[in-house]
């Protein structure tokens, strides 16, 4: 829209003002220029016209809504629940502190020492009997003292076993270890290492799958949050 | 947008129905404005404009004071209009044959959707194809939809327009004669692709 333009000649500038020619944009000058321009060129008229039937159809000033609109949709409206952010994220909020509160008790159960020293107490009792079958005729008091030790704790079983196993001096073990004291507790040892092992495979992929479901229905959840 | 229409719309977000009436109060003129010149009949633009109401209330929390409201409103509007619009039409073409009187008074289905109003059958853009305008200003880039709806829906001088902008009247007046001729290079495909 710069001044100075030949007005017969059809260019941008004179389409820009054909464009808003109805407005009250342009000056005296420009407005004549463009009823001229649109008496010679065919393709303008076209376009004026159009401009023309798009601004009547955009004209919504002579509308006004009946009163009664606003009585019927507060009507309609005071059926409505209220709608927030949090009575609609809601149900997904439940459910998603439901999953944590689920798996953070899976982890407090599996990670507690508490409830491994429970079973492996049992453990600890069943190779007792072992060991002191296995060693009949070699009664040793204070190898049986010091299984009854086990009871404290499973590190102290585990540390004495190997010890023992190993044949390294302790003070609650016989120094030295005949041959027939050596096979049964190799036997005792596999019995106690292979459960532990299968207790541990078990809880891992108990944990992994904790983690797998709560990242996968966090994910869920997330995806219907975002659609509403 | 002012404080108190932004006060309005968050007290609106958090669920207030009272806030919400006191909005939805300024915008009912041009909702209806719309669903009737959509729609070209008041009952059917009555049921449509209550429509885009409730719609408005359901969804002001998805508003996130990028554009200004009544620019979203509009945009509510129209398309909810424009969908009971076809669904109308789907319902008559289904029900009726093209030429059956379809009311009381004898119009058929083809006055229904060739409904010329108040536009001379002289004149070259018939009313069926101008129709179309709604659907094309939707087609538009924010910032020129945004211009021609401030201008020729809710009828702005270019003073008012151009404070709102904060631009210059020359850049105002450019961008409203660009984004029209956008406009209407839209409408043209669209009448090029329905072959109306």
């Amino acid at each position: 829209m710069k001044g100075g333009t030949d007005m017969t000649v059809c260019n941008e500038n004179i389409k820009e003002l054909v464009a808003i020619y109805s407005t009250e944009g342009l000056t005296a000058n420009e407005q004549s220029s463009v009823e001229e321009h649109i008496k010679e060129c065919e393709e303008c008229r076209y376009e004026f016209d159009i401009y023309q039937s798009i601004e009547q159809e955009l004209d919504l000033s002579k509308y006004k809504a009946p009163n009664s609109l606003h009585i019927d949709v507060m009507k309609r409206l005071s059926k409505h629940k209220n709608v927030t952010k949090y009575t609609q994220y809601q149900p997904y909020l439940s459910i998603a502190a439901a999953i944590v509160f689920v798996v953070f008790l899976g982890f407090v159960g599996l990670m507690n020492p508490n409830i491994q020293k429970t079973s492996s107490d049992e453990a600890v009792m069943v190779q007792d009997a072992v060991t002191e079958e296995a060693d009949t005729g070699e009664a040793n008091n204070e190898e049986a003292a010091s299984a009854e030790s086990y009871d404290m704790s499973i590190t102290t079983f585990d540390v004495e076993t190997e010890e023992a196993l190993e044949g390294a001096p302790s003070e609650d073990a016989p120094s030295e270890d005949t041959p027939s004291d050596v096979a049964p507790r190799m036997a005792m040892e596999a019995q106690t290492k292979e459960p532990d092992k299968q207790e541990s495979d078990h809880r891992q992929i108990i944990i992994i799958g904790l983690i797998f479901l709560s990242v996968f229905s966090g994910i869920l959840i997330y995806r219907r949050a975002k659609k509403r | 947008m002012d404080a108190i229409e932004e006060k309005l719309i968050k007290k609106a977000q958090k669920g207030s129905k009272k806030a919400f009436e006191k909005l939805i109060l300024q915008h009912e003129d041009h909702i209806y404005a719309i669903a009737l010149k959509v729609l070209k009949n008041e009952a059917d633009a009555y049921d449509a404009a209550q429509e885009i109401c409730l719609k408005i209330y359901q969804k002001i929390d998805q508003f996130k004071f990028e554009s200004a409201f009544s620019t979203w409103v509009h945009r509510l509007a129209v398309n909810t209009a424009i969908d009971e619009y076809r669904k109308l039409k789907r319902k008559l073409q289904k029900e009726y044959s093209y030429d059956q009187p379809i009311t009381e008074d004898g119009s058929t289905m083809k006055d229904f959707i060739q409904d010329s109003g108040d536009t001379p059958e002289s004149n070259l853009v018939r009313q069926e194809q101008i129709q179309m305008v709604w659907e094309a200003l939707e087609k538009l880039k924010d910032e020129q939809k945004n211009i021609i709806i401030m201008k020729d829906l809710q009828g702005q001088s270019y003073q008012e327009i151009s404070e709102s902008l904060q631009l210059n009247m020359g850049t105002v007046k450019s961008r409203l004669a660009r984004s029209r001729i956008a406009l209407k290079n839209v409408l043209q495909d669209m009448w090029e692709q329905s072959n109306v």
